[in-house]
């Protein structure tokens, strides 16, 4: 298959998963496959495996969300039936948002309902067979720069001068390493979730494509889909709350 | 709950949050080395840099978590240290 975007550097698409001209061993896939190249306005897209799957849950998503939409319409003042599992979900996610972020920024709480989801989603979707979306670095790129976004976004309009006077504390001369260390938190945030779904991933085929595959695979899939994945989740979330919160003045 | 939750997300992210500057800087400054042919004075400096700049991260991590412990309320609300 032909190899994608990266190609004329071979360290990196055999590190993050992309299709190299190397021949795979049967059974031990785990490249993100090109299934189609289109071109769109004189640039050649690649139509990957993550995009596909990443269709299919947000399909999935879409159809949840305008099933409960549609139920809720005649919602009771007493909860009964699935209106109970939906306000458990909701009031969850509110306060968890509420104690990393205070009440104020509770609103917060919409936008980070929908990640988790997504997130959950993806990282649990090994163990229906695909390979999932979290464990390309795309993915959680795009992931972690709307958290990069709503950062400094949110520092420059309630933080104004103080978020730009930050940067020069506590010494003036250590503003190219206050830079660095704001650019490399988003960096760090996308590696960790796609570091560690990747690596379930990959152990998970290995297992599969030995004889262990016989004894063990339950056992595995319990820690490194969905305890791996569960904890990763909520730790993306929190964490992206915190740095958020973070560059809020009080 | 969330202690738990924080401490592990404190530990998976401590360790990438340390490396992640220093690479950045050391790649930024292979880069430019080779564009401009001063090897090897600007992947040093990016070396310092990001060694600087991932101290700081984890800096800024750890101050944020221990903020709470220092609020002297903090053992009078209930929570458990």
């Amino acid at each position: 298959m032909k190899s994608c975007m990266l190609d004329k550097i071979t360290i990196i698409p055999n590190l993050v998963g992309y299709d190299t001209e190397a021949p795979v061993r049967e059974g031990l896939d785990f490249n993100i496959s090109v299934y189609k190249e289109v071109q769109f306005m004189g640039h050649t897209c690649y139509i990957t495996k993550t995009m596909v799957t990443t269709w299919f849950f947000m399909l999935v998503l879409f159809i949840f969300a305008l099933c409960v939409r549609a139920k809720l319409k005649k919602y009771t003042q007493v909860p009964k039936g699935g209106q109970n599992v939906i306000e458990m979900l909701v009031e969850t996610m509110d306060s968890f948002t509420r104690s990393n972020m205070g009440d104020k920024y509770a609103y917060f709480g919409k936008w980070f309902f929908g990640v988790f989801m997504f997130i959950l989603m993806s990282n649990l979707s090994g163990l229906l067979g695909f390979r999932p979306p979290t464990a390309d670095l795309a993915t959680t790129a795009a992931i972690t720069l709307t958290t990069f976004f709503l950062i400094h976004f949110m520092g420059i309009t309630k933080g104004k001068a103080g978020y730009f006077k930050g940067y020069l504390e506590p010494i003036p001369i250590l503003l190219p390493i206050n830079i660095i260390s704001e650019f490399a938190t988003p960096i760090s945030l996308s590696f960790r979730l796609f570091g560690n779904i990747l690596g379930g991933m990959i152990i998970m085929s290995m297992i599969y494509s030995t004889a262990a595959k016989y004894v063990v695979p339950a056992i595995a899939h319990i820690y490194f889909d969905v305890f791996a994945g569960v904890l990763q989740t909520v730790i993306f979330c929190m964490l992206s709350q915190l740095f958020i919160k973070d560059k809020i003045p009080d | 709950m969330k202690d738990i939750a924080k401490v592990l997300g404190l530990i998976t992210q401590l360790g990438v949050s340390m490396l992640v500057p220093i690479l950045i800087c050391l790649f930024a400054g292979v880069f430019l080395d080779r564009r401009l042919g001063t090897s090897p004075w600007i992947m040093t400096v990016g070396i310092i840099l990001g060694v600087a700049a991932g101290f700081r991260s984890v800096y800024m991590m750890t101050a944020e978590f221990f903020k709470d412990k220092d609020d002297p309320l903090y053992y009078k609300k209930g929570k458990k240290g």
